[in-house]
């Protein structure tokens, strides 16, 4: 396996743009990563397009229009981490050698199909019995709640750190302060879940050039944001009880073999992008992280360990919740705020220790729900690190 | 949508209703809801009758509508004692308080969907401390 360099990232604003060919939200992403690496489209071997929603041949209908055309083109479905694993799917290949140079995507388009919670499959079991995606993670919320004492209050803090972090994204979709009971009196979706802990529906795409770091080097790039670890699990039956709510032995068991492959520990980690499409998704990956033991992250949130200017900031991006989720582009565009933030190119929201820039960012990605007996559809954890 | 009404024992009655499970006798593994092969041993799974007695492991109250009901209605994991675990609706009556461990029980209900069709259905009530 070589070391892999990621040396462009590019990605559009995310939020509400119906009007907008979903080719172009794709080739704008593309070109801004193309740029800001360098290098010339024609060096592309090969793109790995994730998109959940998008029409049959989406990566070759964005990419023709660039002139990209003749190479190797795979488009990748993998729910809510499609994106991370067209990135995965590109690193392993510069990794194994097969090629020097490749492009990886994520896209979505929800404004002109979606209005509402995320479509599930209406032959499920329990989509019949009712359930919908709010409500998967209201019945992890709950008991989380009675088994460690967490609070409404606490989850909705949540929401309030990542929408502040969100006002100081300029891609953001809402760059709007909301406050504690802004938050508590929004209207109720799946108790205990409010309308403004659910991560808003959008549009969006994000773009990563990967190429081997001898060839980074050879593009006289030093000291470029490498590839520690890529490791992406499926999720677990589950038909008997068991103490473990939706996703959380996925997410565990993803993060390990990702810190075991990386040779690192939850020390070494200086900051995270995780997947709040609500507020216990990214509690949960506190724990998961190993930032802190379980049923202690409604702690670590309230001592403002994971705030911009705590020790492990945890979605300065505004994660899922304020910057949006515009499914398949949510995996590139966790990755190209860690992008930002280890080049100190994260303007009001960069993190800074002692006048140092952080060395090692990871993200987690979650995919999936409303799938009877199986916890979690897919985890992707990547780690990146300059 | 899925037909609930084939996982209710037909001839069982409501004060001990039994639901149909899939079972596979070589893993004695049981799977809810009704599956053709075993996960494990890819074998032909047969078909058992359960208890419905069980607790909460967890629940919320929906307040929007879902693709095919009207809002509000709760819904619930439940522990069935037999060692499965399903989601289901829950039944709380006004002077009951519905906790994380509550033991329940199904019963058949009823269910009107959004379009006016009524299900044969079941959901679980709380089981009154004596
Ligand atoms: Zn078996």
């Amino acid at each position: 396996m070589r070391d892999v360099a990621v040396i462009g990232m590019g990605m559009t604003p995310f939020g509400k743009f119906p009007e907008t060919p979903i080719s172009k939200l794709g080739y704008t992403a593309i070109i801004e990563a193309l740029k800001d690496s360098g290098i010339e489209k024609q060096r592309i071997e090969a793109a790995f397009i994730g998109s959940v929603y998008g029409e049959m041949g989406i990566g070759q209908k964005i990419l023709m229009e660039i002139g990209l055309t003749g190479i190797p083109v795979t488009n990748v479905e993998n729910a809510c981490a499609s994106g991370s694993s067209a990135f995965r799917e590109a690193w392993l290949q510069v990794s194994m050698g097969a090629i020097d140079v490749a492009l990886a995507v994520g896209i979505e388009q929800l404004s002109t199909s979606i209005s509402g919670p995320i479509p599930l499959n209406l032959e499920d079991y329990e989509v019949s019995q009712g359930l919908i995606l709010p409500a998967q993670y209201a019945l992890m919320s709950r008991r989380y709640m009675d088994r460690y004492g967490i609070t409404e209050e606490q989850l909705a803090q949540v929401s309030v750190k990542n929408h502040y972090n969100g006002t100081l994204n300029p891609k953001s979709q809402y760059r709007k302060k909301m406050t504690l009971e802004e938050i508590m009196s929004s209207r109720p979706i799946a108790d205990p879940i409010k309308l403004l802990e659910c991560c808003p529906i959008g549009d969006g795409a994000a773009a990563a050039i990967l190429v081997s770091k001898e060839y980074a080097k050879k593009l006289g790039i030093s000291n470029p944001v490498c590839v520690k670890s890529s490791v992406l699990m499926s999720g677990d039956t589950v038909y008997e009880p068991e103490e473990s709510v939706w996703s959380q032995k996925l997410i565990n068991k993803t993060v390990s073999k990702a810190y075991e492959d990386a040779g690192l520990g939850p020390n070494d980690i200086d900051f995270a992008e995780v997947h709040d499409a609500y507020p216990i998704a990214e509690l949960l990956a506190y724990e998961g992280l190993q930032f802190c033991k379980p049923g202690d992250s409604g702690k670590l949130l309230s001592d403002g360990v994971t705030e911009l200017t705590g020790a492990k900031p945890v979605n300065t991006s505004g994660g899922l919740l304020s910057k949006g989720h515009p499914l398949a582009a949510t995996g590139v565009a966790q990755l190209y705020e860690i992008y930002l933030q280890l080049h100190g190119r994260a303007e009001n929201r960069q993190i800074e220790r002692n006048g140092k820039l952080p060395l090692v960012g990871v993200a987690e990605t979650m995919g999936g729900g409303g799938i009877s007996n199986l916890s979690g559809n897919i985890c992707s954890i990547i780690i990146l690190a300059r | 949508m899925y037909n609930l009404e084939k996982l209710i024992v037909p001839d069982s009655h409501d004060d001990n209703l039994k639901l149909n499970c899939s079972y596979c006798p070589k893993c004695e593994r049981k799977y809810f809801p009704l599956k053709e092969i075993c996960a494990d041993c890819l074998d032909s799974l047969t078909n058992i009758e359960i208890n419905s007695n069980g607790r909460i492991f967890s629940y919320t109250t929906i307040r929007t509508d879902s693709p095919f009901y009207k809002a509000p209605y709760t819904l619930a994991f439940v522990d069935l004692d037999e060692g499965v675990r399903l989601l289901a609706r829950v039944n709380v009556e006004s002077h009951q308080q519905l906790d994380s461990n509550k033991r329940v029980k199904g019963v058949r209900t009823p269910i009107t969907t959004k379009d006016g069709e009524t299900i044969n259905a079941f959901e679980f009530k709380i089981i009154e401390e004596v």
